[in-house]
């Protein structure tokens, strides 16, 4: 393919090679006018971009400019030329009869294939998970049950600690019904305690 | 870097995108048809680029099946050649990687008998003049040439590719690869000159070197 029937995304309004079909021999060629800061490599690189249509119009009449004046530079230009050319040497493959079927069948294949194993996995991961939830809930109500049981006895001596701190005098008591009728007649009431001192527990 | 433009709507400018937004909605025969259009460009890519066409085929099914996966994620923010052949470009880069690590195991001695393959070494000595040179014929002349593009580097020969076969300019070879238009731009000088330098004896004569 030659590089003129490229139209690659270019600004270069010259097309590639058009500088150099366009340039004159020169017997003692004047100096380039190219840029002092533009390296060997650069300038190289400048001309393999613009045999392939990717120099703006500032870089593209640089590299004419040289051409037109420095024949080692198109001798340069036309190797690139040739050795690019001569990739069309490189083997073109086409594609057997079945090969976009045999393609997609696989295609297919792999992919049913893919997705088996993907859910196959998703199950087990939810099994796992499953399991899991199931291992901290059962010792979530282990720790909880064990837990009630070690403060059972707590709780009943807070329940019965009004009896506890009053146990001398109950162990006095022989009758708890007839201390029953004396807690109905008010008589473990709390008195006041502005009460004259005669009228309190003594009742002198 | 890669520059996707989000700006450009892809899926208007682009009939390959609109058939991959077909595959999206698992439509099997836009897929096929992707296949169809593509097959042949992909071979010819994977095919120069890891020097075997039974490798190659397996590379493309295996280009194919990625874009089936992915298609449930596919976005049109680029044009469809440039995101296919960076998956292609990724599959040969992997299958290049671990053909050098079985070559480094498995090393063939060098065969002295004029009819046998070229090395690189003499080409290289070819290219230096230091051997004599008779006529070649086509086939030998696309040996030399395949040689040749085995002295680049993987990077090289990817966009040196994309470059001649698929017609890409550099944002597009950038886009494809992943890296800056500047670099592409290297890349092609130091391929082109690799190339230039090594095919020089061939390029006006058509010459072959003889063994010494």
């Amino acid at each position: 393919m030659a590089e003129s029937d490229r139209s690659p995304n270019s600004s270069n309004p010259h097309g590639p090679g058009a500088g150099a079909s366009n340039a004159n021999a020169s017997n003692g060629a004047a100096a380039s006018t190219a840029s002092l800061s533009v390296t060997p490599a650069d300038s190289e690189a400048e001309l393999v971009a613009y045999l392939d249509g990717e120099l703006d119009h500032v870089a593209a009449q640089r590299v004419e400019r040289r051409l037109s004046d420095d024949p080692a530079f198109r001798r340069r230009l036309q190797q690139f030329q040739r050795a690019w050319d001569l990739l069309d040497q490189l083997p073109r493959v086409e594609a057997t009869a079945d090969f976009a079927t045999t393609t997609v069948e696989m295609v297919a294949v792999r992919a049913a294939a893919e997705s088996d194993a993907s859910q196959h996995r998703r199950r087990r991961l939810i099994g796992y998970v499953a399991q899991a939830v199931c291992a901290v809930a059962a010792i979530v109500l282990g720790f909880l049950f064990v837990s009630a049981r070690q403060q059972a006895p707590e709780r009943r001596l807070l329940r019965d600690l009004p009896v506890i701190e009053n146990v001398d005098n109950y162990l006095n008591v022989e009758d708890v019904e007839f201390v029953r009728q004396l807690a109905r007649d008010h008589l473990f009431d709390q008195e006041p305690p502005d009460a004259p001192a005669w009228n309190r527990s003594g009742r002198r | 870097m890669a520059v996707t433009d989000s700006s450009v709507d892809y899926e208007v400018l682009d009939p390959d995108v609109r058939l991959m937004l077909r595959v999206k909605e698992d439509d099997a025969a836009a897929f096929t048809e992707l296949v169809t259009r593509y097959q042949n460009r992909l071979l010819t890519l994977l095919a120069n680029l890891v020097s075997s066409r039974e490798v190659a085929e397996d590379l493309t099914q295996d280009v194919f099946l990625r874009v089936y996966r992915s298609r449930k994620t596919y976005q049109p923010d680029a044009k469809f050649v440039t995101w296919l052949y960076r998956i292609a470009s990724n599959v040969a880069s992997n299958s290049v990687r671990s053909q050098v690590r079985r070559r480094e195991i498995h090393l063939a001695p060098a065969s002295s008998d004029e009819t046998s393959p070229l090395s690189l070494e003499q080409l290289a000595k070819a290219a230096s003049g230091a051997l004599p040179t008779r006529r070649l014929d086509k086939s030998e002349l696309s040996e030399i040439v395949r040689l040749a593009m085995e002295s680049l580097n993987e990077q090289q020969r990817v966009a040196l590719m994309l470059s001649k076969f698929e017609e890409m300019g550099y944002q597009d070879i950038a886009d494809t690869m992943g890296v800056t238009v500047s670099a592409v731009k290297s890349l092609l000088w130091r391929a082109r000159e690799n190339l230039r330098t090594l095919l020089e004896p061939y390029i006006a004569e058509g010459a072959r070197p003889t063994k010494e």
